[in-house]
């Protein structure tokens, strides 16, 4: 009978805690002491940051894989393209589709990338590649890019989070095998902002103290005993929350404070909303947001679809770009356009739909040192194939990585020592930068 | 990254650990560390004995066909999928058959309508015992067991060639270094004098170019939070003084960073008689005034700093034909004065409102 077996069916610890306690405990890496904005989760060793070019990242995710055809990559003329259209934009080497006259407009500041590249063709897997740059497994969790920022960058503030979500739920971006400081704030409807950041009704500041106090008294042995840096971890969370609720800065997430004629320029999507409330949270010091839009899986009536998806995403991504510069933000916020994979040219008769399509999509950066105007790489004439600078989702994210001054080849390794990378073996697109 | 076969696997332990006082803890974790180095082999095989069950009932909808996604996005002709999940999220959960969706799913009654397989014969007694008796000694892939879950897409098995064009820093970044030429850095700084909410940084790590800013309770900085800067007014590049309480004799302070790039005055009391003291500050190239009281009579002003690149002048006072007077003769100027916003949105219904 072997050990393991022994051991099997009395557990509430997983094996995966048991190893994460089994690695601090080895490493007699215990609480750890934390500089305000700089969390290091396992090992304190400082990580050597790059020279930056942006400071802060919009991450707009388009779940359900964005047909590029009808977005950024149409084809005039090809037998595949259907029934949308192509527009002109104000750079003149871009195309953009029919969907997006306001984003044409703002074309100046973005860098379309046609030539992106997954190796997932089903959304889990891809969207887990593209937030992490490595393939689903069963033996390990990665962290996302935004949780990788947080990590070696730090958070720009004292008491926001380094890291917010925007409707896409609390496992959208993963932490991966990072603590649980590095899970990011979720933010359900942008419009409701912060959810239970007040004190419970009848619970002064002098009562609310005190029941922490005795949380943290009843708290410390356990502590003590154990000191593990998951035990820390999460009484730092509970620390960060605390020292969140009394910020002076939680107006931040109160999108209701903006004028009503900006609200409505950005519009009254999910969106739209999303990306006021990111815009506020950069504005307030906020390292690292990500704003989750869904229903781009267009099997069936694709082209139909459009008409509702494409003008929510053009109004809210170019209203967010004038006023990011307007404000003089754009030139230190990256804003990135994401999605796990396009569409195929091939449209479905019955069904009038596109089908997954990983090895040719496209997705954009703007602002935060990218020169804008512009694309990089290009599809066949179908919009199947890459021909020209293909960039896989590992360069894509390192671009990214590379913006904010994250070193690439620093590795940091998981419970089980298994040393990982922000953008896996992915290399910057330099040429991409100003 | 991947390969289509023999790729290197972490070895599994396999059942979870339970909680044991301390002295055993650290026997248990010696041998664990010793199990960890042997290939565990599970009583239940997956390729011989899950794998096969899995291939009667499931893959005929949950396997990639040509360009078509599986079922849900769950690939069960793998172990790879079967252990990555779906659409839904992980479908085994290795150790604990009960919280697994796999085995819910297949053990709900004819006739319900998440039943698996939709149609057809559900699986027999003995073969969910099978599955879950593999779940249950932690969901182990044996050696030899199929790793491909792509099918047709393998962009990586080719080596990548190392680009060829390696272009130079961005041109922020080479004006850091420039700029930052010879001086000392910093090593002790009037952080206190400056607030406790102050932020100073290096523009770029290792520079004696500072970044300075409050993050928090800007409210609270004023002209004496900026006067105490004057002590590494050689160093300070990038200001934001965004939203503080600093008036125009803050710009009596800020004239004499000779080497500042960027400031950030936005939401503030300055005027554009304040501005005059900024008058051929040398380096300036952004200068955010957003939200201040200041109008054309700041263009002369504005007009002698020579290497202004973005000028930020949005809900100011300033004109259009203000702004016409900037841009005279200044090609490489960039005036932000409006933010044109869309119209209103078409009265079409949206169900992500709903």
């Amino acid at each position: 009978m072997t050990l393991a077996r022994l051991l099997h069916g009395a557990d509430p610890l997983s094996r995966r805690d048991f190893l994460a306690g089994l690695a601090s405990g080895l490493l007699g890496v215990g609480a750890a002491s934390i500089l305000p904005g700089r969390a290091h989760a396992f090992d304190e060793v400082p990580i050597a940051l790059g020279p930056a070019t942006a400071r802060q990242v919009i991450y707009l995710y388009m779940g359900g894989g964005m047909s590029h055809l009808d977005t950024l990559d149409p084809k005039p003329g090809a037998a595949t393209q259907g029934p949308t259209g192509w527009i002109r934009t104000v750079a003149d080497d871009v195309i953009v589709s029919e969907h997006f006259p306001l984003l044409a407009a703002q074309m100046d500041k973005v860098a379309v990338v046609r030539s992106l590249q997954s190796t997932q063709g089903a959304h889990a897997q891809g969207t887990y590649a593209m937030h992490t740059s490595y393939e689903m497994r069963g033996t390990i969790r990665h962290p996302s890019l935004g949780a990788w920022a947080q990590r070696m960058a730090g958070g720009l503030h004292p008491t926001l989070p380094a890291h917010v979500c925007i409707g896409g739920g609390a496992n959208h971006a993963s932490r991966g095998f990072f603590d649980s400081r590095f899970v990011p704030l979720p933010i359900g409807d942008p419009e409701a902002g912060l959810q239970h950041a007040a004190r419970a009704e009848g619970v002064d500041s002098d009562t609310f103290t005190r029941r922490l106090d005795r949380v943290a008294a009843m708290n410390a042995a356990f502590r003590a005993e154990q000191g593990h840096a998951s035990v820390g971890a999460y009484a730092d969370m509970y620390e960060q929350a605390v020292r969140l609720m009394d910020s002076s800065d939680l107006a931040a997430f109160d999108i209701t404070a903006e004028p009503e004629s900006l609200r409505e320029a950005y519009g009254r999507s999910t969106l739209g909303r999303g990306c006021l409330l990111a815009r506020r949270l950069i504005e307030h010091g906020v390292r690292w947001v990500e704003v989750v839009s869904g229903g781009w899986d267009t099997h069936s009536d694709n082209f139909e679809s459009m008409l509702e998806l494409c003008p929510p995403l053009d109004r809210a991504l170019a209203v967010l770009l004038a006023d990011l510069e307007a404000r003089g933000r754009l030139d230190e916020t990256l804003v990135v356009l994401a999605t796990e994979f396009g569409r195929s040219p091939q449209i479905t008769e019955a069904r009038q739909g596109r089908n997954h399509h990983p090895q040719a999509f496209s997705g954009l950066l703007a602002g935060g040192g990218i020169v804008g105007g512009r694309r990089w790489g290009a599809t066949d004439a179908t919009g199947t194939e890459v021909i020209e600078d293909a960039v896989p989702v590992a360069d894509f994210n390192a671009t990214i990585a590379h913006a904010l001054g994250l070193p690439l080849e620093h590795e940091l390794c998981s419970e089980s020592g298994r040393p990982f990378q922000v953008a896996h073996d992915g290399r910057p697109v330099r040429a991409l930068f100003r | 990254m991947h390969t289509t076969s023999s790729s290197p696997r972490a070895p599994r332990a396999r059942a979870p650990a339970a909680r044991l006082p301390a002295a055993i803890l650290a026997l248990v974790t010696l041998a664990l560390l010793t199990l960890a180095t042997a290939t565990p082999a599970g009583d239940v095989d997956h390729a011989t004995a899950v794998q096969p069950i899995l291939d009667r009932h499931c893959v005929k909808c949950h396997q990639p066909v040509g360009d078509r996604a599986p079922k849900a996005g769950l690939d069960l002709s793998a172990a790879e999928g079967l252990l990555a999940g779906g659409e839904g999220g992980p479908v085994v959960e290795p150790g604990a058959p009960d919280r697994s969706r796999l085995i819910a799913l297949v053990s709900l009654p004819d006739g319900d309508l998440d039943r698996m397989p939709p149609k057809g014969d559900r699986l027999g007694d003995d073969e969910l015992a099978t599955i879950r008796a593999w779940i249950a000694e932690g969901c182990v892939i044996g050696e030899g067991a199929p790793t491909d879950i792509d099918t047709d897409i393998d962009i990586d098995t080719e080596v990548r060639a190392p680009r060829a064009d390696t272009p130079p820093d961005p041109a922020r970044i080479q004006l850091w270094r420039s700029l930052g030429g010879t001086r000392t850095p910093v090593t002790q700084v009037a952080r206190a004098a400056a607030g406790d909410t102050v932020v100073i940084e290096p523009v770029i790590p290792g520079s004696p170019l500072l970044r300075v800013g409050w993050p928090t309770e800007q409210a609270r900085v004023d002209d004496d939070a900026v006067r105490a800067l004057a002590r590494i007014a050689e160093n300070i590049t990038v200001l934001d003084l965004g939203r503080t309480s600093i008036t125009d004799r803050s710009l009596d302070t800020i004239m004499r960073f000779p080497l500042l790039v960027r400031l950030d005055l936005n939401r503030t009391a300055v005027t554009s008689t304040g501005l005059r003291r900024l008058q051929t500050m040398p380096e300036l190239r952004t200068l955010v005034l957003h939200g201040t009281a200041v109008d054309d009579d700041a263009v002369p002003t504005l007009r002698t700093l020579k290497r202004l690149e973005q000028l930020h002048l949005w809900n100011t006072a300033v004109t259009e034909a203000g702004e016409t007077a900037l841009l005279k003769d200044r090609p490489r100027l960039r005036v932000h004065r409006t933010l044109v916003l869309p119209g209103p949105e078409p009265e079409a219904d949206e169900d992500d409102d709903l």
